[in-house]
């Protein structure tokens, strides 16, 4: 095994308290959010809608306390990324339905940002579920004190990003110009790397409809640039190929797609409960009247992201004769048409590999646009091999 | 007839494979949950909706079939997707099976960690509760997590510490030789 032997071995035993003890203290967190929220809603009196709501805390509660699955602590202790379980290390995001008849939802990371993404619509078990809500560990007690960190803020679930308006280059140091097109650099963009949900229930699915309802969301996927990557390059006549080790690739959620813009509208997320306020000025109006009622934050403008280290191979494809610069069309098809052929030679399942296209932008020497690329990645964290 | 995949709770799933062997259900409709190290005795029949993957997976699943009396007959239908095509005209690439060694990456430290952790646990003597509700002080109004099984976890590996690092540098060591 290239790189391991005694020392990490030291690490591995002397870390062991702090991994085990930092998966528990979140199981802990949600043991305590869910018997209060079941508390909350289940008052003398309550109405039908919130006994529906407790009944669905109840649900989720004996699910990660003792059903004889997902709380026998092996099993709970692999899902969360400590032990070995029988795929390989997949990340997953979680959705709560908020209903008690059907188990939590599970997904892969880089589908469930998109799936599970607040506002969005999942069809579960009969139900037609909306996300309403993003799930990150705070104290109840300290929400809208002042001079008291947001709950968002103390996670440590969001940070900074500078994503350049002309190419695809995204980094997290701070920079005056784009290192790759030399464009200058706009605002920093918070990206908060969620990764659990809550839903509740928007109808029962009849023969009445027909068709689900779809929602658009503005996905992009980026290589993350950091000075330290370690990339080979292949010099091939037709398609020049960088190999980058452990490469950060970044997948974002900006939002649902304005239909003009063209552009995600972002979540607007309670730092402090993590609600999500709906999009439409109606709705939104009236989601601030109530959240008013039992929450003192405030809404954060936010994207959603997902990170990873994998290997990733970037070739750089040569413009169509008689044409020159980023061809967006050309890039997906050529994408498309590596992935099928990397899947067919390797015998891999369609989503062991991905691939995104990639604007380089123009030549700061020059100012001509440059061909753009495609980069194929291993979708398994840290990589297969 | 019954569905036998990992949609069905693992206790349900060994009454359905139990039930299967003794002849109450007639045909089992599995997905690779029966793939591996199943022995359903007196299975004659096996039917594959797809060409399996590898001739490996091919291998393991009419295996299933023909164990008591030596005797088993197996379907495979194809369907137009590029992989069930080859199989479909080279059905010898299936059968004569050329069986590559599973590959994996292991300097993928999301791997290995994993599995150092696990090695760890096995070598400790205490052991986890069967259930996380054994970490709560009470279960119906819980005030705090209850930590005295952990506690005698972390001690053990703290007061083993050194032997534990030495065992798992170990395995390091002894697939560094085997790779030569």
């Amino acid at each position: 095994m290239t790189g391991f032997g005694t020392e990490e071995a030291r690490r591995i035993v002397e870390g062991f308290r702090d991994d085990m003890e930092r998966v528990l203290e979140g199981w802990w967190a949600q043991v305590q959010r869910l018997n209060e929220e079941f508390k909350q809603y289940s008052t003398i009196g309550s109405t039908v809608y919130d006994k529906r709501k407790a009944a669905a805390r109840q649900r989720a509660y004996a699910e990660i306390t003792t059903d004889p699955e997902r709380a026998y602590p092996l099993a709970y202790l692999a899902d969360a990324g400590l032990l070995p379980s029988y795929q390989f290390p997949t990340d997953t995001f979680s959705l709560d339905p908020g209903v008690d008849d059907t188990p939590t939802l599970f997904r892969p990371a880089g589908i469930g940002l998109e799936e599970f993404a607040p506002g969005n619509l999942v069809y579960a078990n009969n139900h037609k579920l909306k996300t309403i809500r993003a799930i990150f560990a705070g104290s109840w007690s300290e929400r809208g004190v002042a001079g008291v960190r947001s709950n968002l803020d103390s996670s440590g679930l969001a940070r900074a990003f500078y994503f350049c308006g002309r190419c695809d280059m995204v980094t997290e140091e701070v920079r005056n110009d784009c290192p790759v097109c030399g464009e200058p650099m706009g605002r920093h963009v918070n990206v908060a790397f969620l990764s659990q949900f809550e839903a509740e229930d928007q109808a029962r699915i009849t023969s009445a409809e027909d068709v689900r309802e779809r929602r658009r969301f503005d996905v992009r996927d980026r290589l993350v640039e950091e000075g330290e990557t370690e990339v080979a390059l292949f010099d091939y006549a037709f398609l020049p190929v960088e190999h980058r080790r452990m490469a950060r690739i970044l997948r974002t959620n900006w939002g649902r797609r304005d239909p003009v813009k063209g552009e995600g509208e972002r979540f607007a997320i309670c730092a402090e409960c993590g609600r999500h306020r709906p999009a439409d000025p109606d709705q939104a109006k009236r989601w601030e009247e109530s959240h008013a009622r039992f929450c003192p934050g405030v809404c954060e403008e936010l994207v959603l992201g997902y990170e990873f280290r994998t290997d990733a191979l970037v070739a750089t494809v040569p413009p169509q004769p008689g044409s020159e610069g980023y061809d967006e069309a050309l890039l997906v098809t050529a994408a498309e048409a590596l992935l099928i052929a990397a899947s067919t030679y390797l015998e891999t399942e369609a989503y062991e590999i991905s691939a995104f296209p990639r604007r380089t932008g123009a030549d700061p020497e020059t100012g001509a646009e440059r061909p753009g690329q495609v980069v194929l990645y291993e979708s398994v964290p840290g990589g297969a091999g | 007839m019954k569905e036998h995949s990992a949609q069905i709770d693992g206790e349900e799933r060994a009454r359905r494979e139990k039930d299967f062997k003794e002849g109450k259900l007639d045909v089992l409709v599995c997905t690779p949950t029966l793939e591996l190290g199943v022995d359903i005795g007196p299975l004659l029949t096996v039917v594959l909706r797809n060409a399996p993957l590898m001739p490996a997976n091919y291998l393991q699943r009419v295996g299933r079939a023909g164990r008591r009396l030596r005797i088993g007959f197996v379907s495979t239908f194809c369907g137009p997707g590029p992989h069930d095509r080859h199989a479909f005209e080279d059905p010898a690439w299936l059968v004569r099976g050329e069986f590559r060694p599973p590959h994996v990456r292991l300097d993928n430290p999301r791997i290995v960690e994993r599995h150092l952790r696990s090695f760890l646990l096995e070598e400790l003597d205490a052991q986890l509760p069967g259930r996380m509700v054994a970490f709560l002080d009470d279960q119906r109004e819980p005030t705090r997590r209850e930590n005295e099984e952990l506690e005698r976890l972390y001690a053990e590996a703290e007061r083993r510490r050194d032997a534990l690092v030495g065992r798992l540098a170990g395995l390091f060591e002894a697939t560094a030789e085997r790779a030569g």
